[in-house]
């Protein structure tokens, strides 16, 4: 069973993607804060992650940089707001992340976008 | 010789001594006397158990006319109990005047007969005890003050100053008491009151996490498990059939699943948004939202505004307009806000109705509305913003008119630039300066004539970037005439930009230093940005 690491700060987005992606079949870890999110990266070797940009503690850049230092080949998904700034999407896009999100966003459409990566 | 003295001295140093201790005993006995005499002479009556009998040592004459009764024991007369030492006095010096016999006082407590000492020892009590003053020679009202403290003592010990008596007396300390009292109160009312609702506030935080782990379940299940056509065709008892029976009618539970629903709202997008209406709607939390324009509170009809807002709750409309002129800033803003998203009315009437003027944050909400709407539904008439009484409706209608592009309406600003008021034409000229707005021009050369500074600087600064050669000619006059340092900068620096061949050739013939420092830092490439 792949696992996933959901980092995601407002608890009902991150329980309800936990939802959605249990019903894939996935093993579903869910961090709300970017301390607890890096100590998941640690921990749960994940082969995926989901990370919104915005986050308590750490910024999802310093997130992605560490996913990308301990595992290099995990795809990673980044949600975002709209309004959040252009030139944090590009940098994050430059460290190597595989897709980015805006919110609002389709649950169903980010469920096919990480069975598409995971495959 | 003087071994003989010392001897002498060794044997009649004692009997000095012993006579000594006489005469000093005899004297204290005398002294002793007359204290308890003295004493017994003013207060012996209000002494409770205190008697005298007068004895006299007599065996021939008989002193029976005196009063005085044989005794049991020979040759001695004594006289009834006398409760008064002055009467015992006075028959003692009766009895000797009369037959040269002096009588003997006897002292009796309470039928004893007692020793001098004893006598004195309880005067002293009594004086100790505040029974009995040690010196009383002063009278008042007729009494003596022994004879009162002897009263005070036949009644039970109360006294005299009481606490009670001296509080209610005193104004300042009844002022402080009260004044410590109602400090007191306020303080335990206080300090209640903010434990109740500290209790309460975490009562309902632990309901809303509770609420919250409960909501979100149902809400996933119906939101992945079943389709929008599934949904739309269950029934409310199907839908309660999700959720927890017993919380559905709380309206704490009512009130988190409508947040959590908005939450969801606001960060999902297509099939998503309509199906969670679907449940806000089937599982009537419409209804309670409505319910709170009922309320008193502010905060409670604002929120029950924004759900109406965030949830499309058409039939809400008219409930909501009458909050529209509400007093509560963010009660008329949110009320404002949300007739213009959801009442479909492109004429935007209630903002033309406004009576209060708009804050630039109300502004910047009801754009984003007005653009959202315009753009997606139908064209706002914003030229009916013009004919509002509101001046700063009629500012939001020209600011619109730029935000939006409807250079259209320009020509409306033109017939109404004349009777425009500074604000109102401060905007106008904006829009002019966006739009390039050459027809314009008549009006602000005409302008310029203006007493108002910003009006001035305002047209000056649109005229740099649409002006015209007669715009030169007229702003060279300006400049010729007194202006200040500001308005002669703004003016210069126009005409460097329209034509500064012109503004040079003016310049140096200037003769103002001003003018010439101005134009050096104009023509500076180094200065000319800063």
């Amino acid at each position: 069973m792949k696992n996933i690491l959901i980092i995601e700060d407002d608890r009902l987005i991150s329980s309800l993607l936990n939802f959605r992606l249990k019903k894939d079949g996935y093993n579903v870890t869910t961090a709300e804060d970017g301390l607890s999110g890096m100590d998941a990266i640690d921990a749960s070797e994940p082969d995926l992650i989901i990370t919104d940009v915005m986050i308590p503690f750490k910024t999802g850049i310093e997130i992605i940089n560490h996913a990308k230092k301990v595992y290099p080949k995990v795809p990673i998904i980044v949600l975002s707001s709209l309004g959040e700034e252009e030139a944090i999407v590009m940098e994050a896009f430059n460290l190597g992340v595989s897709d980015f999100i805006p919110k609002p966003f389709n649950p169903n459409e980010l469920a096919v976008r990480v069975r598409r990566l995971i495959q | 010789m003087n071994e003989l003295c010392k001897r002498h001295l060794f044997k009649l140093g004692p009997l000095f001594f012993f006579l000594i201790f006489l005469l000093g005993n005899l004297h204290a006995e005398d002294s002793l006397t007359l204290q308890v005499e003295s004493k017994l002479f003013e207060v012996s009556r209000e002494i409770p158990g205190l008697s005298f009998v007068l004895e006299v040592e007599e065996k021939e004459n008989d002193l029976s006319i005196f009063s005085l009764t044989k005794s049991a024991q020979k040759g001695f007369w004594i006289s009834d109990t006398l409760l008064d030492f002055r009467s015992a006095t006075h028959l003692r010096d009766t009895v000797f005047s009369s037959s040269g016999i002096k009588g003997e006082i006897s002292f009796l407590i309470f039928g004893k007969k007692s020793e001098k000492e004893a006598i004195h020892e309880f005067l002293d009590n009594l004086s100790r005890n505040e029974l009995l003053m040690a010196d009383v020679s002063s009278k008042s009202n007729g009494f003596e003050e022994g004879e009162l403290h002897s009263l005070a003592s036949k009644v039970n010990f109360s006294p005299f100053y009481g606490l009670k008596t001296k509080i209610l007396v005193d104004t300042k300390m009844v002022l402080l008491v009260s004044t410590f009292i109602l400090f007191l109160v306020a303080s335990v009312i206080l300090v209640t009151i903010m434990y109740v609702v500290k209790k309460r506030k975490k009562k309902r935080d632990s309901l809303t996490m509770k609420f919250k782990e409960l909501s979100f379940e149902p809400i996933s299940n119906l939101l992945f498990e079943h389709s929008l056509q599934e949904l739309q065709s269950f029934d409310r008892t199907k839908f309660e059939s999700f959720f927890p029976v017993d919380h559905l009618k709380d309206n704490l539970f009512k009130d988190v699943m409508i947040l959590e629903i908005i939450s969801l709202n606001k960060n999902m997008k297509g099939e998503f948004k309509t199906k969670l209406k679907t449940i806000y709607r089937k599982l009537g939390l419409d209804a309670h939202s409505i319910q709170k324009l009922s309320s008193k509170k502010w905060d409670v009809i604002t929120s029950g505004i924004v759900e109406i807002n965030e949830m499309d709750v058409v039939e809400a409309v008219e409930k909501v307009k009458k909050f529209a002129k509400s007093e509560n800033f963010y009660v008329r803003s949110n009320a404002v806000a949300t007739l213009l998203n959801i009442s479909n009315d492109p004429e935007l009437k209630v903002l033309v109705d406004q009576d209060f003027p708009l804050s630039r944050w109300q502004q910047m909400v009801y754009f984003r509305i007005i653009k959202f709407i315009n753009n997606s539904q139908e064209k706002v008439k914003v030229d009916l913003l013009f004919e509002s009484k509101n001046e700063s409706v009629r500012v939001f209608g020209y600011k619109l008119v730029r935000y939006l592009g409807l250079f259209e309406m320009l020509e409306i600003l033109v017939n109404k630039y004349k009777n425009a008021s500074i604000p109102e034409k401060l905007e106008m000229i904006k829009c002019f300066d966006a739009f390039s707005y050459q027809d314009s021009l008549n009006l602000l050369h005409r302008d310029l004539a203006t007493a108002d500074k910003g009006l001035f600087l305002g047209i000056v600064a649109v005229l740099k970037n649409i002006g015209n050669p007669i715009s030169e000619v007229i702003m060279l006059e300006k400049l010729k005439s007194d202006l200040d340092f500001e308005s002669k900068k703004a003016v210069m620096q126009a005409l460097h930009i329209l034509n500064p061949d012109l503004l040079e050739e003016w310049s140096c013939n200037a003769k103002d230093i001003e003018v010439q420092q101005i134009f050096n830092h104009l023509i500076d490439p180094v200065l000319s940005h800063v």
